[in-house]
């Protein structure tokens, strides 16, 4: 592996600082919080930043707060870890908790953010790859190049989007807050996700994430996430689903925005399954209505030859994982 | 431009002038002349630059050293006291939990961060504690009974 390149390094000490200094140096800087994204790929060329702007002097950028009626609010730079610790994730969202603890290994979540992991650049094998492999092919459209590596004669980027915090926060209607120095916005979690393997978040260079907002836990309602991986530990997602489900005197409640069916590492965002609450709601919960929406997922997705696992073995997977999403929420909502 | 920061290791207070670009792992290894964190694949996948920050582990290799100023670390050489091993280091040895070595310093700082919060782990804890470390000697089974040993020390 390749030393890391040489940059400006600035280590503001406020949410205001880190905005102006945002502003300031524009497409020319790169925030980094944990780094364990950001720093493998400059040390692969991949990223080569002029000024990176770190949050670790930031404070009150990685608290987590619950309250009854508001519900969470967690601070962009919380390590992955300390999500994973934190009193009021486990006792209210323990799914998100579980989620967290799927990400990398001990080390990584140890200095990795939540922030860091919802803004996950998109993966290629083509990709993250180091400068001197890349060299032997012309570079693709992520390299800024014109052409794709994955599928042939491609006018656009499949780069794979496999940050496992974003599909279960989506289930549960996460919010997150950008901010910068002419103020802040709040958007939906999905929104975030632009789906172009390119620039897969919608983060304006002058913007930093600052906080993720899940609105309190619905009566009767349960969340899962299941991710599908080579090995159980450090890999990256070959394939995921998040649900989420309500659940009603032993069926489906009867209400179709109860659920949510969220795809994960089978394109360059993550994928919310059209139609899910029509098909689920107020049915029994069994094989039948399981069955519609898993198959629905199937059709919806076309993963391609970029990661671990086939594409013809990521794509027979989307109904098992829907499945076992769906059952695993469901027995949370009734515990 | 160089910066000056203050890096806490093994107990002892450094104050350095170091680039912003180096990672932990470089500034242990080559500044402080501490050889015991290795760099194998330098993407946080093996676990072999392993150290505690804070009493946890994490990977150096993907930390920038200035992210890491004023704060705690400790490395494979602060385990042993006045020249004394420190027990999961006397336990490798004697389980015969070492063959390369180079994932020996990992593997102890994993255990030595689990012990320090749970003193007696089962297997699935030793397990879980040291599977972002990898040992391409595939020694794994030695390496959990030596943690195991040192548990019951």
């Amino acid at each position: 592996m390749r030393r890391m390149p040489r940059f400006e390094y600035h280590a503001p000490a406020s949410a205001g600082e880190t905005a102006s200094l945002l502003s300031e140096y524009g497409d020319a800087a790169r925030l980094i919080a944990g780094g364990t994204d950001l720093l493998i790929s400059m040390k692969q060329r991949l990223s080569t930043p002029e000024h990176l702007i770190s949050l670790s002097s930031v404070t009150g950028l990685d608290a987590v707060d619950y309250d009854e009626k508001t519900g969470l609010r967690m601070g962009a730079a919380v390590t992955l870890a300390s999500l994973t610790q934190s009193p009021p994730i486990k006792d209210k969202y323990p799914a998100l908790e579980a989620a967290a603890r799927k990400v990398g290994s001990v080390q990584v979540r140890n200095i990795a953010t939540l922030g860091g992991n919802l803004c996950l650049d998109t993966r290629c094998w083509y990709y993250n790859q180091s400068d001197y492999w890349r060299q032997s092919r012309p570079p693709c459209h992520k390299t800024g190049g014109e052409v794709c590596h994955v599928v042939e004669g491609s006018k656009r980027c499949f780069a794979v989007y496999s940050g496992d915090t974003a599909p279960i926060l989506m289930a549960m209607g996460a919010e997150v807050k950008l901010m910068s120095g002419g103020g802040e916005r709040v958007i939906s979690l999905g929104e975030l996700f632009t789906g172009d393997g390119l620039r897969p978040n919608a983060v304006e260079p002058h913007e930093f994430l600052s906080e993720i907002s899940v609105p309190p836990p619905a009566a009767g309602s349960g969340v899962a996430y299941v991710k599908l991986r080579l090995r159980e530990e450090v890999d990256f997602p070959i394939m995921g689903v998040a649900a989420r489900v309500t659940m009603s005197d032993g069926a489906f409640g009867s209400a179709p925005q109860g659920f949510k069916v969220v795809l994960n590492a089978v394109g360059s965002a993550p994928v919310e399954v059209e139609g899910a609450g029509e098909m689920l709601a107020g049915k029994a919960p069994e094989q039948a209505a399981l069955e519609e929406v898993a198959q629905v997922a199937r059709a919806s997705v076309h993963p391609q030859a970029n990661t671990a696992g086939t594409p013809e073995y990521r794509r027979m997977m989307v109904p098992v994982l829907v499945k076992h999403a769906l059952t695993e929420a469901a027995a949370a909502a009734s515990s | 431009m160089k910066r000056k920061m203050k890096l806490t290791v093994n107990g002892e207070e450094h104050s350095l002038e170091i680039e912003p670009h180096r990672t932990l792992l470089s500034v242990l290894r080559e500044e402080l002349e501490l050889k015991g964190a290795k760099e194998g694949c330098g993407q946080g996948y093996c676990g072999a630059c392993t150290v505690l920050l804070e009493g946890q582990p994490i990977c150096s290799c993907c930390l920038l050293a200035m992210d890491a100023r004023g704060r705690e670390i400790v490395t494979v050489e602060g385990l042993s006291v006045n020249g004394e091993l420190h027990p999961l280091q006397q336990s490798f040895i004697e389980q015969g939990a070492i063959q390369c070595g180079y994932c020996t310093p990992g593997m102890l700082l994993s255990a030595k961060a689990l012990l320090d919060e749970n003193p007696s782990p089962s297997e699935e804890d030793i397990r879980s504690a040291i599977s972002g470390n990898l040992c391409r000697c595939t020694g794994y089974v030695k390496i959990v009974k030596a943690i195991r040993a040192a548990a019951e020390i």
